[in-house]
């Protein structure tokens, strides 16, 4: 098995598209926080590093859902239009080991990704700021915590379709539509009928918007993180089964 | 330890616009090269992707290096190196990063190994140029380094000579012979260039609408291969009488371009030409010929000569 994730490692450190999307969102990253501090008005109250932090994690919904498509299309449907995953597919390690080990390292892709935005633009609203001390640790911690935990979530839906859909422009504009989509349509659908509303609202896709909010109650916590786990779990398995059955050409 | 590396067992590939793979029984030795000849979708590339583990059988089943469950098959692959339609590369990596990612993959130990399989091919001083921008034959060298990685037991091989120029390929095929004959690879070639084909393989299986038609060796291959005396003269129909008046032979065919193939008298050509020329014929080429693997093939799928 570790064989196979060095590999699959070695491959997304080479992806030109996870360093592409790496480096922009870096960059983004440090110029979102001088903007807002550019255009403070004199006069109106400052914002904290907190409440930045707050907004940019609300902002970071939408980044982690778009890294995790794109990241999807380019490193895991590329692979059959490529004809790589003959090679990988052929090489006498088993098709669990294959997608866990691929499933594993895109997770660890599109989680890097999802973090870069927090935590460079956060680390830059301090340094101008000079206010560290107005960012609770714990809050921090558990932010970003579950930032890589949803990032799972979606990384476990996203590697399901793109090793369906095997295309990567088919994948990336699904995955977009879907993850845009979702969010509002299970919120519709779950006014009609309780069930999907129960589904909605143990969902990454309700349960990503909550990753902002400071005070959470031990309830909330739970669901919080089992949520996302149980996602990335169900989809991850689905995942494998679809990649066992699957003929590649 | 198995005599043979792969063998099929009525191996049966279904799609839902018909049948891929019929029944198939093919079985390769080891230390063979065994060249696979059949027209476009025959199921060629069909049977090789059920052996490498890309396509599951309808019905039938594969047995590799006589291991035949689907774990042990699986682990056997393991042993085996493949190009399979085109090479598999990594587009925006260099040559060196493309082998890299097999050898982990492949969890083969020793980085030296890289160089090695390079060196091999001839692809050592490509430095950082990328995989895309590599022409057809520099990519099929790299997919056979690949293929090549961890010294395979057993190679498949699917169109290796694509895109190569008259050079490569002749390069290509003295390589394969040698990893043949000195490392005991055993090989599987699919080709279109069946001429190319008959200065490598040692066996041949063709295979014609899913149906594995015949399987046989180089030698045997020789020995039904007809020779004959290839005429040609200004009168064709006349020749023809000639031979079965004078010469009291039948086992001619006259050609749709108007030569004869005759496949009698071959000890006494000489009394052939004399009672040609006697005729008042003109005869404008006489020679001892053989049907090389072309001509087989063609005749055996029921296919016409041009």
């Amino acid at each position: 098995m570790s064989n196979v994730i060095k590999a699959e490692w070695f491959k997304l450190r080479k992806d030109l598209s996870f360093r592409t999307l790496l480096l922009c969102i870096a960059a983004a990253a440090i110029v979102y926080p001088l903007l807002v501090i550019m255009d403070h008005t004199a006069g109106e109250p400052e914002v904290t590093s907190l409440e930045f932090m707050q907004n940019v994690l609300a902002g970071n919904a939408y980044v982690l859902k778009f890294s995790a498509a794109l990241l999807a299309g380019f490193f895991i449907s590329s692979e059959y239009s490529t004809g790589v995953m003959k090679c990988i597919a052929s090489s006498g390690n088993s098709r669990i080991r294959l997608f866990a080990a691929k499933l594993l390292v895109f997770t660890v892709g599109t989680a890097l990704l999802a973090l870069t935005l927090p935590v460079v633009a956060t680390a830059v609203m301090v340094i101008a700021n000079g206010d560290a001390g107005s960012l609770p640790l714990p809050f921090v911690l558990r932010a970003l915590g579950f930032t890589v935990l949803y990032a799972a979530g979606f990384a476990g839906i996203a590697a399901l379709f793109s090793t369906l859909l095997t295309d990567s422009g088919k994948s990336i504009g699904f995955l977009f539509i879907f993850f845009l989509l979702m969010d509002s349509m299970l919120a519709m659908a779950g006014k009609y009928v309780p069930f999907i509303g129960t589904i909605y609202d143990y969902s990454v896709f309700k349960l990503v918007n909550n990753v902002p909010i400071l005070e959470q109650s031990g309830g909330q916590l739970s669901a919080m993180v089992v949520v996302p786990v149980v996602w990335f779990m169900m989809f991850g398995a689905l995942g494998i089964l679809a990649f066992r059955k699957k003929e590649i050409k | 330890m198995s005599e043979y590396v792969l063998r099929t067992t009525n191996l049966t590939k279904t799609f839902k616009n018909g049948i891929a793979l019929d029944k198939v029984n093919l079985s390769i030795k080891r230390g063979a090269i065994y060249g696979f000849i059949g027209q476009n979708g025959a199921g060629k590339s069909t049977l090789i992707r059920i052996a490498a583990g890309l396509a599951f059988p309808t019905e039938g089943s594969v047995e590799l290096f006589g291991y035949s469950g689907p774990a042990e098959t699986n682990e056997a692959r393991k042993r085996i190196g493949s190009i399979i339609e085109s090479p598999a590369l990594f587009p925006q990596m260099t040559a060196e990063e493309n082998v890299e990612a097999n050898r982990l993959l492949r969890g083969i130990p020793g980085k030296d190994i890289v160089k090695r399989s390079l060196e091999l091919v001839g692809l050592e001083g490509t430095g950082r140029k990328k995989a895309k921008n590599f022409s057809l034959g520099m990519k099929q060298r790299l997919g056979l380094a690949i293929a090549l990685l961890g010294d395979p037991e057993f190679l498949i091989l699917d169109e290796p000579t694509n895109g190569l120029d008259p050079m490569g390929v002749v390069e290509m095929r003295e390589l394969l012979k040698r990893l043949n004959q000195e490392r005991r690879i055993t090989i599987l070639i699919s080709s279109h260039i069946l001429s190319e084909l008959h200065l490598l393989a040692t066996h041949y299986g063709i295979i014609h609408r899913g149906v594995l038609l015949e399987e046989l060796t180089a030698k045997e291959l020789q020995e039904k291969c007809r020779q004959f005396i290839h005429i040609k003269v200004n009168a064709p129909a006349a020749a023809a009488s000639v031979l079965q008046n004078r010469l009291d032979t039948t086992e001619f065919e006259v050609m749709p371009d108007g030569s004869i193939q005759l496949y009698d008298h071959l000890e006494h050509p000489g009394r052939v030409s004399t009672a040609l020329a006697a005729s008042g014929l003109e005869i404008e080429q006489f020679m001892p010929k053989g049907e090389d693997l072309e001509t087989f093939f063609t005749k055996r799928i029921g296919g016409v000569q041009p």
